[in-house]
């Protein structure tokens, strides 16, 4: 391998990138792909979706050969033919979606994989290892016990990344593997990184927050439309000079701020009463909410995975039951109890969920499919489409929501993370919603992405539409909302607007802070 | 993404091999004028009238009978009581009409068991959790108990006469020299490709065999559309049963029993996938077409029956191999 021998001396990387290309039929993901990890560091990995982040990440996990261009591990060429070649080089990578067996245990998950088909490992060590990981993580060992059936995003996506962790590994892969982890869990997990890595272990950290890449990183690589671009060093590497690197479209407004001025004003909110929470409990041990959403507001809702939003959202969306109270919906004709999923959706209240690949898309078919499916009784007659009319609709809402598909027959899985929310948001924007319930829209999407979809969000909420916005980042939803609900032991620990809506005290009411007078239930809850 | 492992264990080779072959949907339809071609070189008897229209009248007896076995493959199910629902129609078709009731009654009454027979597939596999291959061999095991118990293995009977001409090589549909059965075969394949393309009922089919989870959210009532793809399925199977009893012209309650090999082959060799979501009918097609060419050539070799079901397995794990698997599939990550 000539260009790994000619570089100058110093420490050998520990895994080099050589010039890697990659096509999928004629779509090309991987033009020209150079770059170095050096034992001990954590090396970010950025660009925006479809940039061919996801294609590196695969090629050096051995799931795709390259077309073109090799890997070199500690100096000596490899390439990765299959995802076991790569362990057997050290390197072991923890995918962007939450691959969990739900049939297993959390143990059995932790363990996948690691097992032969005849041999198990040798169970004493398989468990102190899980054990070991799991503390390490923060999560309670007890949990392995557990079916993983029914576990929070949160805890399968710390079950991936503890499989990976117990087996030997030189070069950490983590592909967005931390969008679904709350503060503290990323935390301890930056932690353990920092402390793996002082015995030449590194790690590739592939991820869409900046101020992640900033915390963790010792060098960063940019991709832009599938060629590394820049690899710059710590000091280098500023959040404006990252994005302008990672954009071709930079120059307009700094996307640098998640949302760029506050475009809303707080107090101007003045619609009717849309959506009405009474005595709802997330379960029968919540604290009662009372709340109410209006026109053209943006209700955020923010806490720690596992502390009730989600759960909240689905009982707002009807796909969960209250055990007292009732959440109702103003129609057309005077106030309608949202009782059931479906009956939710005709009165006006639809729910875009979030996890994109379970419970949003349909993978293979193709994206026109993907975004009328549930508009489609409304616009058949006899039970038959016009498929004119189903492009025509993919069409204007491809506009409206700036989808970047080369064709809209193509099935949806070929489309980059940030398109494929688009098609999801766009199936239920075809629906004409009174109320959009919205779980986690911009999770695991590119910033520019993350933009567009904040000036959607105010766009619709000009409109009229009632947006309730469960997000996992707090300045996002100090930028978008009018007020947020913070959630807390699946209680409404605070509600925040106007003055008081700010990063801090959204965070502080996470961790039970009553921040100055916003909190509710001030002394309730001690700091952790 | 079960396909991930399925993938990658793959050995480079077979994966290279897998990439050269060119649209897998294309080599799915040259496959059927491919084998007709070996079949006449080999056999030239066939290409005459007769011989040709034998060949597509058995086609559009498996070819009404796959059609709900297409769309229950596509839902991620499958139907096992063809060959049951087959059995009960050719009997109660010759032991009704040689009881004196008329064709239009005998009719009506195979379509309602059908449609009991549909519906509580559909019912079963959806409000009991159990898989549709149990529910389907339970209502199937059912039926052609419940079909010998009232003829008592009795083999008697007639059929009416029109039903003998739609199946024979000389009967004519009104004024054309084509007989009904094929006939019947073009329209109900157009309607239900129309209703794969087009219809909403098509497009659930679909999401519910990609996504369950994600279908029912996107406001696809899971219940209703197995209830509608297992009540077309024993309906076509119940077709399929009164042309069959046309060819034998006796009440046999497992005259179908070929049908269930044969039609999940044609379904598969189509290439449509058993995981669901993918295929349809125009592949399952052409997979009808393969699967009587290769039967023909195989009794053409006069092979006795169980070297010819050797043989058929053989050539069916080739084809599949070569192009039932959609490429993208094998390039899905």
């Amino acid at each position: 391998m000539p260009s790994t021998k000619e570089r100058a001396a110093g420490p050998e990387p520990l895994v080099s990138v050589c010039d890697v290309r990659h096509s999928y039929g004629s779509t090309v993901a991987l033009r020209h792909c150079s770059f170095d990890i050096m034992p001990g560091q954590v090396h970010g990995l950025i660009g925006e979706n479809g940039s061919g982040k996801s294609t590196l990440v695969k090629v050096l996990s051995g799931v795709v050969v390259p077309s073109g261009g090799n890997l070199a591990v500690a100096g000596e060429p490899a390439v990765f033919h299959s995802p076991r070649a790569a362990q057997d080089h050290g390197v072991v990578t923890v995918f962007q979606e939450t691959l969990i067996a739900d049939e297993l245990s959390v143990r059995d998950n932790v363990r996948l994989g690691g097992d032969g088909l005849f041999r198990r490992r040798a169970a004493g060590g398989g468990r102190d290892a899980a054990e070991e990981a799991f503390e390490a993580l923060g999560l309670d060992p007890r949990l392995l016990d557990r079916p993983a059936r029914g576990q929070s995003l949160a805890v399968r996506q710390l079950v991936t990344i503890a499989r990976a962790l117990v087996r030997p590994w030189k070069l950490l892969i983590l592909d967005e593997s931390t969008s679904a982890l709350d503060l503290e869990a990323r935390d301890r997990l930056f932690q353990l990184i920092d402390r793996r890595r002082s015995d030449g272990r590194s790690v590739l950290f592939v991820s869409h927050r900046m101020e992640e890449l900033e915390l963790l990183c010792d060098s960063a690589t940019v991709l832009r439309l599938g060629e590394s671009v820049a690899t710059l060093a710590k000091k280098e590497a500023t959040t404006a000079r990252l994005l302008r690197l990672m954009s071709p479209r930079t120059g307009t407004a700094g996307p640098a701020d998640p949302a760029p001025g506050k475009a809303r004003d707080t107090g101007a909110t003045t619609g009717d009463v849309r959506l009405r929470c009474r005595d709802v409990r997330v379960t029968a041990r919540s604290e009662p909410v009372a709340l109410e959403v209006r026109d053209g507001e943006i209700f955020g809702v923010a806490g720690l995975e596992g502390h009730g939003g989600g759960e909240f959202l689905r009982v707002l969306a009807g796909l969960r039951d209250s055990p007292t109270g009732e959440v109702s919906v103003r129609t057309g004709d005077g106030w309608a109890r949202v009782r059931g999923y479906r009956r939710a959706v005709g009165d006006g209240v639809v729910f875009v969920p979030g996890n994109r690949q379970a419970e949003g898309l349909f993978a293979s078919l193709p994206v026109v499919d993907n975004l009328v499916l549930a508009v489609l009784p409304r616009i058949a007659r006899f039970g038959l489409y016009s498929r004119r009319r189903a492009r025509e609709i993919t069409a204007e809402f491809g506009r409206r929501l700036r989808v970047t598909a080369a064709d809209p027959d193509g099935p949806v899985e070929r489309l980059s993370g940030g398109n494929q929310q688009k098609v999801l948001v766009g199936r239920w924007l075809a629906l004409e919603p009174k109320v959009l319930v919205m779980h986690d829209p911009t999770r695991g999407v590119d910033q520019n992405t993350k933009v567009e979809m904040y000036a959607l969000l105010r766009g619709l909420a000009a409109e009229g539409v009632a947006i309730v916005l469960l997000s996992t980042e707090i300045d996002e939803l100090v930028a978008v909302c009018d007020r947020v609900a913070v959630f807390r032991d699946r209680s409404v620990f605070a509600v925040l607007g106007g003055d008081r809506l700010g990063h801090d005290a959204v965070l502080h009411a996470m961790f039970g802070q009553p921040d100055g007078h916003a909190g509710r239930h001030e002394g309730k809850e001690a700091a952790r | 993404m079960a396909s991930l492992t399925t993938t990658t264990e793959r050995p480079v080779w077979a994966r290279r091999a897998c990439s050269r072959l060119v649209a897998p949907a294309a080599l799915v339809h040259l496959a059927p004028a491919g084998l007709l071609l070996v079949l006449l070189a080999t056999l030239p008897s066939v290409f005459s009238r007769t011989g040709l229209l034998s060949l597509l009248l058995l086609a559009s007896i498996l070819g009404i009978a796959a059609i709900g076995q297409t769309w229950a493959v596509l839902i991620g199910g499958i139907d096992l009581s063809i060959p049951a629902v087959m059995g009960m129609a050719d009997v109660l078709l010759t032991t009704r009409y040689a009881a004196g009731w008329s064709p239009t009654a005998t009719f009506l009454l195979i379509a309602v068991l059908a449609v009991v027979i549909g519906v509580a597939n559909g019912i079963g596999s959806s409000v009991l959790g159990l898989h549709p291959l149990i529910v389907t061999l339970a209502t199937g095991a059912i039926t052609t108990g419940a079909v010998l118990q009232a003829t008592h293995g009795d083999t008697g009977g007639k059929v009416p006469g029109f039903v003998t001409e739609a199946v024979s090589p000389g009967g004519r549909t009104g004024p054309f020299p084509v007989p009904l059965a094929l006939v019947l075969w073009v329209v109900l394949a157009a309607v239900v490709v129309l209703v794969e393309r087009r219809g909403v009922l098509g497009r659930h089919v679909y999401a519910l065999g990609t996504n369950r989870t994600a279908a029912s959210l996107a406001l696809v009532r899971p219940m209703r559309t197995r209830v509608a793809v297992y009540t077309v399925s024993a309906l076509g199977a119940a077709v399929a049963g009164v042309l069959l009893g046309g060819f034998s012209g006796g009440a046999s309650a497992d005259i179908g029993a070929p049908y269930l090999f044969s039609t999940i082959t044609a379904v598969v060799v189509g290439g449509t996938s058993l995981l669901g979501g993918r295929g349809g009918y125009p592949r399952t097609i052409s997979g009808v077409l393969v699967t009587i060419e290769m039967t023909m050539l195989l009794i053409g070799f006069d092979l006795d029956a169980s070297m010819q079901q050797v043989l058929l397995g053989l050539l069916i794990l080739v084809l599949v191999a070569l192009y039932g698997r959609d490429k993208h599939i094998a390039q899905r990550i």
